[in-house]
């Protein structure tokens, strides 16, 4: 068994270590190099059997083709690698992960197939259609707290249960991660849910306008306005675990894994922070991610959005260092283009206006802008 | 492109498809394509027109009592002298009824790749052996190569199914089945972390679509894939005689190809064992129509298909993917 075992390895280690080459030339170097070096019987099925393994695929959000048009995003200065996490067992009731994950299944249910149009950031033209989710949105429920204390467990198990419930019934999240770190299933991963309808995101290639559709959605049971800490210790692991085996089954770009205050927007008077939860406080190194707050907001910098004092408020210092570079990559991209920042926010929100108009033809006759906090 | 910037072009990825061909170059970190149809119309030889088609910059060669003009401008001058187009290529190899197709191509590459250094770096696309044929391509990618070698080019070849791999699958390590819709051709590359695994052709595409649409409606081929172009979309409504008739070969292709890549992936000795989903990208002329991806989509869901599928979708740009490919491989190889 050592050689299938050998080729197993070797093909999980190259498939890791490619993830960390950006640019698809390099990438595709690499891997020619890398897959030159196995047996020739690995790199030929037909020739024999073989084990291929886990593969980590990873949203075209990771694809970088930089261009002058439109300011450029840093990346993180190391790309944060992906676990390899694969499924144990998948029964009805639940699903048992590799690292340890286990995802109740009992209150699953579907919504609408998950399609969506990928807008090129570079010039809002339309993309190709995809199905497979780009990154994940991290809210809180907002719902009743009880005291994390062994006297409240009753009262714990019952608000816990009723969230559930209204979270099922509402289509609201995929995911719920309870007081007690228990992930529970709600709508199932291939299909839209109502968690961050009025939204915009961007990575290096594309703009996401209605994460409904192109994010998964996971709620930990919290409150911002909590007076303990937001989150509990097994809450904390579990969005680790739940985190780590999102980003290895559909490859989804640590940028792309962000919280509500940072996407949520409000089109109507084009401001960002409609809704706030996380706007500061979110364990982003703790579960394993760079600190995303720092990231300029896209809504900011790609189309012209705003925000107001009580945005600033609820945001923490962190979100307002990724504010604030958004706004100094408004000012340096309105002096290149010789206009002023109010002039050059216009044509942003011009932008805005055409990829929404673009993303609606999309989704004429679909309602799926109903959101929950 | 001017021809001047094709000088400057490290590589160049070159798609000789039945219908048209492309290249692909990267000019200051932007890749750029050129099309030309691979194809060409005769006219009468005179000193009249021979002038004529210079002063216009029309490209031509003349042969015997025959003038040929190809590439995109085949296109027009067919429609005005009511003919149909000829093509240098059928059922995506050399048309072994035009004995001219090689010189065509040539001229129709040069056309596109303008001036360039001698030893200039071409790497071109070639189709993959029909399914559960023993038939190999070895003449037509040895013409090929002759062609371009002649012509002062250093040549490697690219399978065209693996070519939509590494135009669009960078995302998932290059892992995935890519599929190249073109005239003559379906090209299905199954690849693993860069590496072909299964690769094979149907000869059912859009040529066939054409000329059975054309059998049934009495207009030339030609006519009928300048209307699927431009038209048609496949919706599943007739409103008209020809969107019937062009739907019907679309499903009839698409059921085709389904069932071939499905067996080519049932065998248990080429299924790999695959235990993500992965992705399968749609590109090519004949899968331009909208309604094209969905309409294969439900055909391979009915299948049974073996392999699980992330999401199908089309190809950025499904005219030029193969093209882009081609040259992404040589840029690796830089």
């Amino acid at each position: 068994m050592a050689g299938p075992f050998q080729a197993f390895r070797r093909a999980s280690e190259i498939d890791r270590r490619a993830t960390s080459y950006t640019d698809p030339i390099e990438r595709l170097r690499y891997l020619r190099r890398a897959t030159a070096q196995c047996p020739s019987r690995w790199r030929w099925i037909p020739c024999g059997v073989l084990v291929l393994v886990a593969l980590a695929w990873k949203s075209d959000a990771l694809v970088r083709h930089p261009k002058g048009t439109v300011p450029q995003r840093p990346s993180p200065a190391k790309p944060v690698p992906i676990a390899n996490v694969w499924p144990v067992e998948q029964t009805r009731e639940f699903d048992l992960y590799s690292n340890g994950l286990r995802i109740e299944n009992r209150l699953e249910v579907s919504n609408e197939p998950r399609l969506y149009r990928l807008i090129s950031r570079d010039s809002e033209a339309p993309g190709p259609l995809r199905s497979q989710p780009a990154g994940i949105v991290y809210h809180t429920s907002e719902s009743d707290q009880a005291p994390f204390e062994v006297e409240q467990k009753r009262a714990l198990q019952r608000i816990g249960q009723e969230l559930l419930l209204y979270v099922r019934n509402k289509r609201a999240y995929h995911f719920v991660i309870d007081r007690f770190g228990r992930v529970h299933r709600l709508v199932v991963e291939s299909d839209a849910a109502n968690h961050a309808g009025h939204s915009i995101w961007a990575d290096s290639k594309w703009s996401y306008l209605d994460l409904n559709n192109s994010f998964l959605g996971v709620a930990f049971e919290a409150s911002m306005h909590a007076e303990q800490s937001i989150i509990t210790e097994p809450q904390l692991h579990a969005a680790r675990a739940l985190t780590e085996m999102l980003r290895s089954k559909y490859n989804l770009p640590a940028e792309n894994c962000v919280v509500h205050a940072q996407v949520s927007i409000n089109p109507s008077n084009r401001r960002i922070g409609w809704h706030t939860d996380w706007g500061s406080g979110f364990p982003f190194r703790e579960i394993g991610l760079p600190d995303n707050y720092q990231v300029p907001i896209p809504s900011l910098y790609l189309f012209g959005f705003e925000y107001d004092p009580a945005f600033t408020a609820a945001a923490g210092p962190d979100l307002r260092r990724g504010l604030m570079s958004g706004e100094d990559r408004i000012r340096k991209a309105a002096a290149e283009r010789g206009m002023t920042p109010a002039a050059y926010r216009g044509f942003l929100q011009q932008r805005f206006r055409d990829a929404l108009s673009a993303v609606q033809q999309r989704t004429e006759g679909k309602e799926n802008t109903n959101e929950s906090n | 492109m001017s021809r001047t910037e094709a000088t400057k072009s490290e590589v160049i990825g070159l798609d000789i498809g039945t219908s048209r061909i492309v290249t692909a170059r990267r000019v200051n970190n932007e890749i750029k394509y050129s099309t030309q149809l691979n194809a060409f119309v005769t006219i009468p030889y005179s000193r009249m027109t021979e002038n004529m088609l210079q002063k216009e910059g029309v490209p031509f060669a003349i042969e015997g009592d025959e003038i040929l003009v190809h590439g995109n401008e085949s296109e027009r001058f067919a429609d005005l002298l009511n003919k149909d187009i000829r093509r240098t290529m059928s059922r995506g190899v050399l048309n072994p009824d035009e004995p001219e197709s090689v010189r065509l191509i040539r001229q129709i590459t040069q056309l596109l790749i303008g001036n360039f250094e001698k030893g200039q770096k071409v790497y071109f696309t070639v189709p993959a052996a029909p399914l559960g044929s023993e038939e190999n391509l070895t003449y037509h990618e040895a013409s090929l190569r002759r062609v371009l070698t002649d012509s002062g080019f250093e040549v490697k070849s690219v399978n065209e199914g693996l070519a939509v791999v590494y135009a669009e699958l960078e995302s998932s390590n290059y892992t995935g089945i890519g599929i190249s819709c073109g005239g003559g051709l379906c090209n299905v590359c199954l690849s693993y972390l860069s590496v072909p695994i299964l690769s094979f052709s149907i000869p059912k595409a859009g040529d066939f679509i054409d000329a059975s649409a054309a059998s049934v409606t009495g207009e030339r081929p030609n006519r009928i894939r300048i209307l699927k172009e431009q038209s048609f979309y496949i919706n599943g409504h007739f409103d008209s005689k020809l969107q019937q008739v062009l739907s019907v070969y679309y499903d009839d292709m698409i059921q085709s190809l389904v069932a071939a890549v499905k067996n080519a992936f049932q065998g248990p000795r080429n299924l790999p064992k695959l235990s993500r989903p992965i992705p399968l990208v749609l590109s090519g002329g004949t899968a331009m129509p909208k309604g094209f991806r969905e309409r294969f989509e439900a055909v391979l869901q009915a299948s049974d298909f073996p392999l699980e599928l992330s999401e199908i979708r089309m190809a950025a740009d499904p005219l030029t993917s193969t093209a882009k490919g081609a040259l992404v491989a040589a840029l690796a190889e830089m």
